[in-house]
């Protein structure tokens, strides 16, 4: 399809940093060796896309909000939301011009749509069973720096779906070899589900590239404005059971994050207009008892008697929800005024600002280590796939050189984004002392904090900690590790341990940090 | 509204009750108050009836708050965004308002109902450090003197696997099911697999969708479930589906009186609670009553078989049957094989006790062994937190002993179909020439439930049961419905036996290992302390079988030695004695075709009353 591949390469911008370089070395010195065939393809694909912007999958329940909330992130709705099972097929989307939509068949063909007042065509006009994956195109800059991808409900009755969730997140064909994940938003709601526990946990178990672990995933209490059953105030108690959510998860993501879905993508797409602050205005200036019935149910709001007109009541109540509504004649009162003041203040409370800032701290900033640990992930998968006497030798090469590379100082942060991972797994058994060990050395930013210690902790203690860990971790390796997986897990940690308590040490002996190596 | 006519026992419930006492006064008369001590018995359960309604769903959806809109109590049972519900609770009526707790190994224990709250939430009850195994409350309300029993179970689905167990077991007594789905979101893979393992054995299921209030596409959602439930759950396509509000019905009730009755009313109806209150009147209550119903008219069926065997013997008797010397042949036979074998050892019955003591045994240790093995695998896979090792080892130790309990209550009525069943020659002396009504030869049904000869033994040996340890045990731990009925001596003991290992089971632990470790222990100490249990019910139900077998078989002979002497005495006497021997048996034999007739026509108008 030229049409297509002209715009390949315009993903947005390419993620670069030395480990991704190193990688890339990598994939081109085993392309030097692979004769042409599934495996060599496999490989290019992955150094194809290893300089693509950093891809953040969006996984969930049906109908927790994961098309609400990548429109909140992408600010555009482009994604429908209005539809029975929102999402049935997996939805990339990139920066790209012209805006389009791309439907890529499972026989290898392409088709090119336009897209509908913004909006995905719903339906595609093709037949659902033939779709293998989507690809939209916008010009949106947050696209720039990370591709999102919405995925079909998990849980869902409709089998097929969650099928082609788990063949997108559960890469298992070289042909999708470069087309994963390297980073996982995960939603859940009121109470986290056995199936939902089950379901990262299959990622873990079945993509190394891209397990969920603290490293590389977090949680979202979405819909945080529905709990409480409509009384009291929803934000506090979705912040309560969000903490206790985030303990149940600790092994498996970073956080869980109380996000109003609804408020976040129709204050990030900026479509309240006008006329709708001056409705609300209208209703704001009914008197206590009115606003409370009309504010009961949905159904009350269409019912009580008041100026506004009910079509006019039902897009606030779609655009906003009963607790947006209710927000935003409270801001009102105070005296806010117009359109985007509504938006701006109603977004600070959804909770959208600190999960953009979280996506940022946890995936944004580490991209080069996400996206090289990701490909490492892919190359050695393939390294292992059954192959002819031809590609043997190279695969075996390939082997040893993702190893080689995974222990080097240099791609440590990518050793600990694995180890993280690793430790995850379910048939990993490490105490749940060393587990913390883990998740704080990968998910803190702190020195002190990594070690469990105060933030800016001094450097002798800092040092004498991470001598601790590292001797923790060099007996674990010595007396307790029962398979290779253990062992590597070991060795990553005692090194990253080693080379805290070096750092810091010099740091105590005057010598400025990062010298060291 | 509908509900006055479940307060006054309609004409069918007086028939149904009339009947029992008329076929009690026939039994006396024959001189088999037996017969009709059993009669009374199931007949004072069908006064004291119940219909048990058991309310489940996923964890938060809002059950909890279900049962409190429906009774108007705000605040009586456990709700809040981050508090569940941990323990069966069981609403029944009661004249004065109460609530009692029943906790492991302590006697049941009055508290105030304000505080069911704190006996059976998470929050208050962590872990069930409590040993709370059910919150009883006593209320006086309509719904509950109309004779509904409301349950509320914990969620299921969550983390908590053995939640979904503790539910599964209550159902097994419940009446109807009222199964909860949120207006949020469509049912789930999960849900529906759930909703099958839980109505295998229900026949009314009510599907309800909670906090339409909450949600502006709770329509859209409610069109979803019932095309979902069409495609995977066809069976369940017709049954009823509600929206309801839990929150629109207690407000219409605070604001009822204050002033603004349109806007009371309106909440009180978009509520969806008034459909839910007439379809558990009209619906629930009367299906539970015509199902009570009709098991005692098919026990009432059997009672009249077992009658009609004298009858049948006198009448053959007067006719001058020859087969009936062989009967009674066969029934020495019986009688004296049996009485034998019982000082020898009981050859057929101890190995028959043995087999199903070392079914047992191997199905208790099978189950505990899986247990063992899903406990391993889901700590190791972090599926189950080890802190929470203790509440989910309690309850499924609990799941175990009631399944053990099913077994054993199969089993037995195999047995004794097999050891009793056996008189064959009876059966040719029923179907001979003796111009006998047909309805009488054959124990029939109202096609409802199979009638036969194995199921009317099994249904006049009702001794059996109430001796069976385990059942009474696993009453006690909570896993039925009627707890009041169920304490019973047995039962307390082999309770008092497993405290010790929910005990152990109970404490917290946040090391992996440390958790294996404790379930291999638990489950072991469960092993070991459970054995003599499963040894004293195998002893308990071998007396029960001799005792029961016994007369039964004596009996049997007995009547069948006065026929034959009543034979020889008619042959050699005149023939208007025979012809008036004759009359006698065939106008007994006629009292009890009517009977018997009566009994399957109000078997049809307890069917035709609930549709």
């Amino acid at each position: 399809m030229p049409f297509a591949s002209k715009f390949v390469r315009m993903r947005g911008e390419a993620v670069s940093g030395v480990c991704v370089r190193r990688v890339a070395d990598l994939c081109d010195a085993s392309l030097g060796d692979l004769p042409a065939g599934r495996h060599r393809d496999a490989v290019v694909a992955v150094r194809e896309h290893l300089l693509d912007p950093l891809r953040i999958a969006v996984a969930g329940r049906v109908k927790a909000g994961k098309s609400t909330l990548v429109n909140a992130l992408i600010g555009s709705r482009a994604a429908p939301t209005d539809v029975q099972e929102c999402t049935k097929v997996v939805t990339w989307f990139s920066y790209g011009i012209p805006e389009r939509v791309e439907v890529a068949l499972k026989n290898g063909s392409r088709h090119t749509l336009p897209l509908t007042n913004g909006t995905i065509p719903d339906p595609l006009g093709l037949d659902l069973a033939e779709v293998d994956y989507v690809e939209v195109y916008l010009s949106q800059d947050v696209l720039r720096r990370a591709t999102l991808i919405d995925t079909p409900g998990l849980a869902s009755l409709h089998e097929e779906h969650s099928a082609r969730t788990e063949e997108l997140l559960v890469d298992r064909a070289s042909r999708s070899a470069a087309r994963q994940a390297d980073a996982l938003v995960f939603l859940v709601g009121h109470s986290v589900r056995e199936n939902e526990a089950e379901a990262l946990e299959a990622f873990n178990a079945l993509f190394e590239g891209t397990g969920t672990s603290p490293a590389t995933a977090l949680a979202v209490l979405t819909r945080a404005d529905q709990i409480g059953g409509g009384d009291g105030d929803p934000l506090d108690t979705a912040a309560r059971i969000a903490a206790r959510q985030a303990q149940q998860l600790r092994s498996v993501a970073a956080t869980v994050l109380p996000v109003v879905g609804l408020l976040a993508e129709t204050t990030e797409c900026r479509v309240l207009e006008e006329r709708d602050a001056l409705a609300l205005q209208e209703l704001a200036s009914l008197d206590e008892l009115t606003r409370e019935r009309l504010l009961f149910s949905h159904e009350e709001l269409q019912t009580v008697d008041v100026a506004v007109p009910r079509e006019q009541r039902g897009r606030l109540g779609a655009l906003l929800d009963l607790f947006g509504i209710a927000r935003a004649l409270e801001l009102i009162d105070t005296g806010v005024r117009g359109a985007r003041s509504l938006e701006d203040e109603l977004r600070n409370l959804c909770g959208i600002g600190e999960l953009r800032r979280l996506l940022d701290e946890t995936f944004a900033q580490r991209a080069d280590a996400l996206k090289a640990n990701a490909a490492l992930g892919a190359l050695s998968r393939i390294s292992w796939q059954a192959a002819d006497a031809d590609s043997l030798g190279a695969l075996l090469e390939l082997r040893n050189a993702v190893e080689e590379l995974r222990l080097e100082p240099e791609m440590r942060v990518i050793g600990e984004i694995w180890a993280a991972q690793a430790a995850a797994a379910p048939e990993t058994l490490l105490s749940e002392s060393l587990k913390e060990d883990v998740v704080r050395l990968t998910t803190e930013g702190d020195v002190g904090r990594k070690l469990g210690l105060p933030a800016g902790a001094p450097s002798g203690d800092v040092a004498q900690a991470a001598r601790q860990a590292a001797s923790r971790w060099r007996t674990y390796h010595n007396l307790d590790a029962a398979t290779e997986i253990e062992s590597r897990i070991a060795r990553t940690m005692y090194r990253s341990f080693e080379t805290l308590a070096a750092n810091a040490e010099q740091v105590g002996a005057g010598i400025p940090e990062g010298v060291h190596q | 509204m509908t509900t006055q006519q479940a307060e006054s026992p309609p004409e069918i419930d007086r028939q149904v009750a009339g009947y029992i006492t008329n076929l009690r006064g026939v039994a006396e008369t024959r001189k088999r108050s037996d017969l009709a001590q059993r009669l009374k018995d199931e007949s004072g359960r069908l006064t004291s009836l119940e219909a048990a309604l058991v309310v489940t769903g996923e964890a938060k959806k809002g059950k909890s708050s279900l049962v409190n809109a429906l009774l108007g109590r705000p605040g009586l049972l456990p709700v809040d965004a981050d508090v569940a519900t941990n323990a069966r609770i069981v609403i029944r009526h009661a004249k004065s308002e109460h609530a009692r707790v029943f906790r492991d190994g302590v006697e049941p224990e009055e508290v105030p109902v304000d505080d069911v709250a704190r006996w059976a939430s998470v929050a208050a009850n962590p872990n069930n450090e409590k040993g709370v195994q059910l919150v009883e409350v006593g209320l006086d309300h309509r719904l509950m003197r109309s004779g509904l029993t409301l349950v509320d179970t914990p969620g299921v689905g969550g983390l908590n696997a053995g939640h979904a167990e503790i539910t599964l077991t209550a159902l097994v007594k419940a009446d109807a099911l009222l199964f909860v789905l949120d207006g949020g979101s469509p049912i789930t893979e999960q849900e529906l697999a759930f909703l099958r393992r839980a109505t295998d054995r229900i026949a009314t299921v009510i599907f309800v969708l909670t906090k339409r209030d909450l949600y502006a596409g709770w329509e859209q959602t409610l069109a979803e479930d019932r095309a979902l439930l069409a495609a995977y759950a066809p069976q369940w396509k017709n049954a009823p589906f509600l929206a309801l509000s839990s929150r629109a019905a207690l407000r219409a009730e605070a604001l009822r009186g204050a002033g603004d009755e349109a806007f009371a009313e309106r909440l009180a109806a978009q509520s969806g609670y008034r459909e839910l209150d007439a379809l558990l009147t009209t619906r629930v209550l009367p299906n539970a009553k015509a199902l009570r119903q009709r098991n005692i008219l098919q026990l009432a069926r059997t009672t009249i078989a077992e009658l009609a065997k004298a009858d049948i013997a006198a009448l053959a008797a007067a006719e001058g049957e020859p087969s009936l010397q062989a009967a009674l042949k066969e029934a020495t036979e019986q009688k004296d094989a049996f009485v034998k074998s019982k000082r020898v050892g009981n050859v057929a019955l101890a190995d028959e006790l043995t087999l199903l003591g070392q079914h047992l045994n191997l199905e208790f240790t099978r189950q505990l062994q899986e247990l063992r093995e899903r406990y391993d695998r889901d700590i190791k896979a972090n599926r189950l937190k080890p802190e929470s090792v203790g509440e989910g080892l309690d309850s499924d130790l609990r799941a175990v002993l009631a399944r053990l309990e099913e077994a054993l209550d199969a089993r037995s009525r195999d047995i004794a179909e097999r050891l009793v069943g056996g008189l064959s020659i009876e059966r040719s002396l029923a179907e001979s020439n003796l111009g006998l009504p047909e309805g009488l030869v054959r124990s029939s049904s109202d096609g409802s439930e199979s009638g036969g000869l194995a199921q009317g033994i099994t249904a006049l040996l009702p001794s059996i049961f109430p001796v069976t340890g385990l059942a009474s045990a696993a009453s006690l731990l909570g896993t039925t419905i009627g707890v009041g009925m169920a304490l019973m001596p047995l039962g307390i003991a082999a309770g008092l036996v497993l405290v010790p290992i929910t005990l152990v089971a109970r404490r917290r632990t946040r090391e992996q290992q440390e958790a294996t470790q404790l379930v291999r222990t638990a489950l072991e100490r469960a092993r070991t302390e459970m054995q003599p249990v499963l040894s004293e019910t195998v002893i308990k139900l071998r007396q029960a079988f001799q005792s029961d077998l016994q007369s039964h078989f004596e009996r049997r002979e007995r009547e069948l030695a006065e026929a034959v002497e009543e034979q020889k005495r008619l042959l050699q006497g005149e023939a208007s004695k025979r012809a008036e021997a004759r009359r006698e048996a065939q106008e007994r034999i006629k009292e009890l075709e009517t009977l018997r007739q009566q009994a399957d026509e109000l078997g049809r108008m307890t069917l035709a009353s609930t549709g």
